[in-house]
């Protein structure tokens, strides 16, 4: 049962009167507006630089370099390794060099086209592979970026136990984000001489923090205030439009807009990693599997961004939501010449779940059982160790979501052309293996409403409303008499980044925590005798509102850094998808029929908000499974990056499970991320039971898969 | 120039600069910040705007067109201080997450259930697939729209106000046609706004709207004339199409997405002369003759000859196509088959036109058309004759389908997507002709 306050989205009233500000959406009296000038080679050393024509043009305020950086020009979520603008060399097409900034879009625009840059190729480096063995270095200290192990028992021997070996390659491609609205942010200088920013992004306290160092000024000195964001899914984690226009701000004092165009946030923005995996499963005849042996390689593209996290996420999770008694798993990342792969919902799981369930299901068909057995035979329960040797203690709900499952699978009627598939997925909720916390916190206003203060930013996933319903719960008060104030770092305190499924789970166990502190003082103030909160006000207005801090930080140690071995999340939440799909052989077309959804979310806070992210998850699972592919060089904007349409879109039924997580906020988890990883692998599993075709490489768009048939 | 139109209601004027965008005008001159730039090219839905009650593409509307017209955005939903009932649904039923494409999801929406509403499920997807949403999976989108009704009474008035639109003729056109040169005709906007834009180029448009003589279907000595600034919507709906040229009402009712089908006209498809055009195969299997028209000549040309190359006509710079003439295949079994990698707001893979008159099993006329496979659509007229007065088998089928794979291949060799497509048109020609 989801907790006891419903209420709706608070944020859909200003969205659905259109009144709701983006940051493309702002204008200041004196605006001016800054535009990129980006690399158009893959690797080359820059020659020279002509600005002299833009210059001229009417209306050029000023053309920023490297050299007008006055602090470190370097940026990055993990490492700093990322120029804002090139120096001498640019290792990606789009690789932003010059900022030029004029009185308008469409100045700016034109004096970027009359600026000439001149290029000295290099050796471009196109896939990992190329990359491993090659003498032209990316980076000075060479293509590998990281290299993750995770080991458990002893493979040789599992294999040897094993009745059937089953190996298999796998490749996905790069995806878009495609989230609606494009990179856009506003900045100003306060009347304090301080540079305000107001982004797009999914995290304020991060971008401060660059700005500062970029700018070398002090934090104080910058103010990031979120703007309602049209989208994230991990691709406004990093470092964006905010930096340029900081460096914007900083040289012309003046109000600075920078919006992407959507061929710009294509060609810029980070993508999901391709990953090229080598799956190896042995299993004994009855269906348990012994032993599995993962070999990832990754494409991360010239910069760091989240390519390290990727490559250790993926591989924690390359068992799938099974107890393998022996694994070894080798994840590495190189760098390439491509586009720069991130942070995109699910770091890498999305990509290794594809293999994972595969692979279950070529071994359920190798041996005779079926697929839904195999699973529950193999599956995580409580008292298991996970890949990690990690004991499962509590909110373990992955055998009850294929319990879910089980009668349409079992009651499942095969027509002609049309075929089932399960998908299952586990998912460690928030960073790895590393210290994330996050604050709430609340006061009182002048006004008599309870203040709540959160860092965590709102990207469309619905935290805003998740945090005032745990209010509402917690203090049994009505939303209006709640003031949300949220991601602003004059405001608000450092809640993490909006990804790795966290919010809820984290910031909204925060909350919580600095709710409980707030009801014990309202309780000793009698508040819940008399329900007035004016008298309270009134007493403490002349002596100061006190003030309720809540902090969570999830319980995890940091890994072996050989094996891996320790416990990389608090939590999971875990998830079954069974999808029917109609295949037509004559043009390969795949249409997806229905999905049944089945997530352990441990405790339901916003029926509605969970679904929506199933169903938006389904949707990007879709898009993954049969037409989405950004290619390198190709791809300029939507008319070729096709993403699923409301006529590509299955019926679907969900199911909520709750198994509750003692840490999380009433026992909840997150589910964004666990919304998408399954899906894909459903989908091909569907294919594979429609056709008897299995495709091991990703989009199997209907060229693909006619291919194949 | 200056223009004047209703917006949400109200009249108003502006001045507008040459070939500026309705997303433009409304955004920076209006203030109006709720119609959203997702892409400049028509493909996302975030800047769609209500014309006359009709979901458009702001981005690839010049603000000219409006001149005289009603215009809606989001806005005009609560205009009356209260939420109406859509945006309440889509607030109770979880339709909202970003919000980014919200606007112009409600417009959709708005425009459909002025006209039905009651819409099945497959009617509202079909609404809404013009306009993209990465967050929601649309599944709550169309539950609100399904249960609008809940949420209060809709409103009965359509309640489009004209004003009065400046009228151009044929005349004018050609006219100006002949005294200038480099001039760029412009109707739906929706292929030559996205290369502009793809070019970086700013054209000397001459702008067909309000060429009233040319938004017509008419039948005259036995052949269906139709205008050239006929939309897509139109010619979908239109029962004279739908009874006398199947495929032309079905290829139409599948470009692009709802707004482009409100926007493009089938006089731009046929001048754009793509490959995967969706009306040239249907036409083609009409007979389809262009009408082209200058100030001081008229001259008919048969599309097939009038299309030279890919996206290129024999059209001259002073010319204008003004009608199609084609045949009308009454109680002919017609269809159109596309191939795409999505279901909406997609580009022809390959496709198929035909039109099959069958007398017991014996194939009395048979017209196919090709599109998106070779540099033109093209009818195999070879085997068209082949089979003409044959008796339907699976031999005979076979036969002229490996014909018509051979024709493709002597004709256009053998192109690395023929690896894909070759056996697709087998599949589907089979299929057809099987019936």
């Amino acid at each position: 049962m989801p907790i006891y306050t419903s209420i709706d989205r608070i944020d859909a009233i200003e969205k659905v009167k259109g009144k709701a500000l983006y940051a493309g959406d702002y204008s200041m009296d004196g605006m001016v507006f800054a535009v990129l000038v980006r690399s158009q080679r893959p690797h080359a050393k820059i020659k020279s630089i002509r600005i002299d024509k833009a210059l001229e043009l009417h209306g050029v305020i000023k053309i920023l370099s490297h050299g007008d950086i006055p602090g470190n020009p370097f940026f990055g979520v993990i490492k700093k390794d990322q120029p804002l603008l090139a120096k001498d060399i640019v290792r990606y097409i789009g690789e932003p060099i010059l900022i030029v900034i004029a009185e308008s879009e469409k100045k700016a625009r034109e004096a970027a086209k009359l600026i000439d840059i001149e290029y000295e190729d290099m050796e471009i480096i196109t896939d990992p592979y190329k990359s491993m063995g090659s003498s032209t270095l990316i980076h000075e200290k060479g293509n590998l970026l990281s290299h993750r192990k995770v080991i458990k028992g002893d493979v040789e021997k599992g294999f040897k136990e094993s009745d059937v070996v089953i190996e298999r390659q796998y490749k996905t491609t790069w995806l878009d984000h495609a989230y609606l609205e494009t990179e856009a942010g506003f900045g100003y200088p306060d009347d304090k001489g301080r540079i305000v920013v107001v982004s797009s992004t999914q995290n304020v306290h991060y971008k401060r923090k660059e700005i500062s160092r970029i700018l070398n000024i002090p934090e104080e000195k910058v103010r990031i205030i979120q703007a309602t964001t049209g989208g994230g899914f991990g691709g406004k984690l990093d470092l964006t439009v905010e930096g340029y226009i900081g460096l914007a701000v900083y040289h012309t004092k003046r109000p600075v807009l920078m919006r992407y165009t959507r061929e710009e946030s294509f060609l810029s923005n980070t993508k999901r990693h391709p990953l090229y995996i080598n799956y190896k499963t042995g299993a004994t005849k009855d269906g348990k599997i012994k032993a599995i042996k993962v070999d990832i390689i990754g494409d991360t593209g010239p910069y760091i961004s989240y390519g390290e996290t990727v490559c250790l996420r993926a591989a924690i999770h390359a068992t799938g939501p099974y107890e393998i008694p022996n694994v070894h798993v080798d994840s590495r990342m190189f760098y390439t010449n491509n586009p720069i792969s991130g942070a995109m919902r699910g770091f890498g799981v999305p990509q290794i779940a594809f293999a994972h369930e595969s692979q279950m299901d070529l071994m359920a068909n190798e041996i005779k059982i079926d697929p839904l057995q195999i699973r529950f035979l193999n599956g995580l329960r409580r008292g298991s160790l996970t890949a990690t040797s990690q004991l499962l203690e509590a909110s373990v709900g992955y055998l009850d979501t294929l319990k879910a499952i089980e009668p349409y699978w079992i009651g499942r009627i095969k027509k002609d052309g049309r075929g089932f598939g399960l998908g299952s997925m586990f998912y460690g909720m928030g960073n790895t293996g590393i210290s994330n916390p996050s604050y709430g916190i609340l006061s009182i206003s002048e006004d008599g409403k309870i203040l709540l203060y959160t860092g965590a930013c709102e990207i469309g996933q619905g935290s805003d409303t998740v945090f005032v319903q745990i209010l509402c719960e917690t203090l049994e008060i009505d939303r209006n008499d709640i003031l949300l104030i949220r991601a602003d770092t004059d405001f608000t305190k450092d809640a993490g980044s909006t990804s790795a499924s966290r919010q809820t789970y984290i910031s909204g166990r925060a909350v919580y925590n600095a709710a409980v502190e707030m009801r014990k003082f309202l309780e000793n103030e009698g508040f819940y005798k008399n329900r007035d909160l004016k008298s309270i006000v009134k007493k403490y207005r002349d002596k100061g509102f006190p003030v309720f801090e809540g902090f969570f930080d999830p319980p995890t140690t940091p890994l072996d850094p050989n094996t891996s071995k320790g416990v990389p999340y608090a939590t999971y939440a875990y998830a079954t998808h069974m999808t029917e799909v109609e295949v037509d052989t004559i043009t390969g077309y795949t249409n997806v029929i229905k999905v049944h959804a089945a997530h352990d979310v441990g405790k339901a806070i916003n029926v509605n908000n969970i679904k929506g992210q199933i169903y938006g998850g389904i949707a990007m699972g879709i898009g993954f499974a049969l037409m989405e592919e950004f290619i390198p060089g190709k791809t300029l904007s939507f008319d070729n990056y096709y993403i699923p349409t409301s006529m590509d879109m299955p019926e679907i039924e969900t199911f909520i499970l709750e198994d509750e997580e003692p840490t999380g906020p009433f026992g909840a988890k997150g589910v964004g991320e666990p919304a998408l990883i399954p899906q894909a692998a459903s989908i091909i599993n569907a294919i594979a039971d429609a056709t008897g075709v299995r495709v091991y490489e990703l989009p199997c768009d209907i060229e693909r898969l006619k291919g194949r048939l | 120039m200056i223009i004047s139109f209703i917006l949400n209601g109200n009249n108003v004027e502006c001045e507008v600069d040459k070939n500026e965008r309705l997303i433009y005008t409304l955004r920076e001159r209006f203030s109006i910040k709720s119609v959203k730039e997702g892409c400049g090219i028509g493909e996302c839905g975030t800047c769609t705007v209500l014309i006359d009650n009709e979901p458009h593409y702001s981005c690839l509307t010049l603000s000219s067109k409006v001149n005289g017209c009603d215009v809606k955005t989001v806005e005009f939903l609560n205009a009356n201080g209260e939420l109406h009932p859509l945006q309440e649904a889509f607030i109770k039923e979880g339709a909202v997450q970003c919000g980014y494409c919200t606007p112009g999801m409600l417009l959709s929406a708005y425009s459909l259930l002025l006209k039905e509403k009651k819409p099945y499920i497959t009617k509202i997807k079909e609404a809404i697939s013009g306009n993209l949403c990465r967050c929601t999976g649309y599944k709550q989108i169309v539950e609100a729209i399904q249960k609008v009704e809940i949420y209060g009474i809709l409103d009965n008035i359509p309640s489009v106000e004209k004003k009065i639109q400046p009228h151009s003729s044929k005349e004018e056109i050609l006219k100006k046609l002949s005294e200038k040169k480099g001039l760029k005709i412009i109707a739906g906007g929706t292929d030559l706004l996205v290369k502009e834009r793809k070019e970086e180029k700013t054209h000397d448009f001459i702008e067909l709207w309000g060429l009233d003589e040319l938004n017509v279907v008419k039948e005259e000595n036995g052949k269906i004339i139709v205008g050239s600034t006929i939309t897509h919507a139109e010619l979908n709906r239109n029962e004279t199409i739908n009874k006398k040229a199947k495929s032309l009402a079905l290829a139409c009712g599948m470009i692009g997405s709802p707004q482009i089908r409100n926007m493009g006209t089938i006089g731009g498809n046929i001048i754009n002369a793509s490959p995967a055009a969706d009306s040239i195969p249907p036409l083609l299997i009409h007979d389809a003759l262009c009408v082209i028209e200058s100030k001081n000549t008229k001259r008919e040309v048969a599309l097939e000859d009038f299309v030279v190359a890919p996206y290129k006509t024999s059209i001259n710079e002073d010319e204008l196509l003004t009608y199609i003439k084609i045949t009308s295949l009454e109680g002919y079994r017609e269809g159109y088959e596309k191939v795409a990698k999505r279901a909406s707001l997609a580009i022809a893979r390959l496709s198929i036109a035909y039109a099959i008159k069958e007398d017991k099993d014996v194939f009395q006329d048979i017209r196919i058309s090709i599109g998106s496979c070779t540099p033109m659509p093209f009818r195999p007229k070879d085997v068209e004759n082949f089979l003409k007065g044959k008796k339907r088998q699976e031999a005979l089928i076979k036969e002229a389908v490996s014909m018509v794979l051979k024709g493709i291949v002597e004709k256009s060799g053998m192109r690395p997507s023929y690896k894909y497509k070759l056996p697709v048109l087998e599949g589907l020609l089979i299929k057809i002709l099987r019936g």
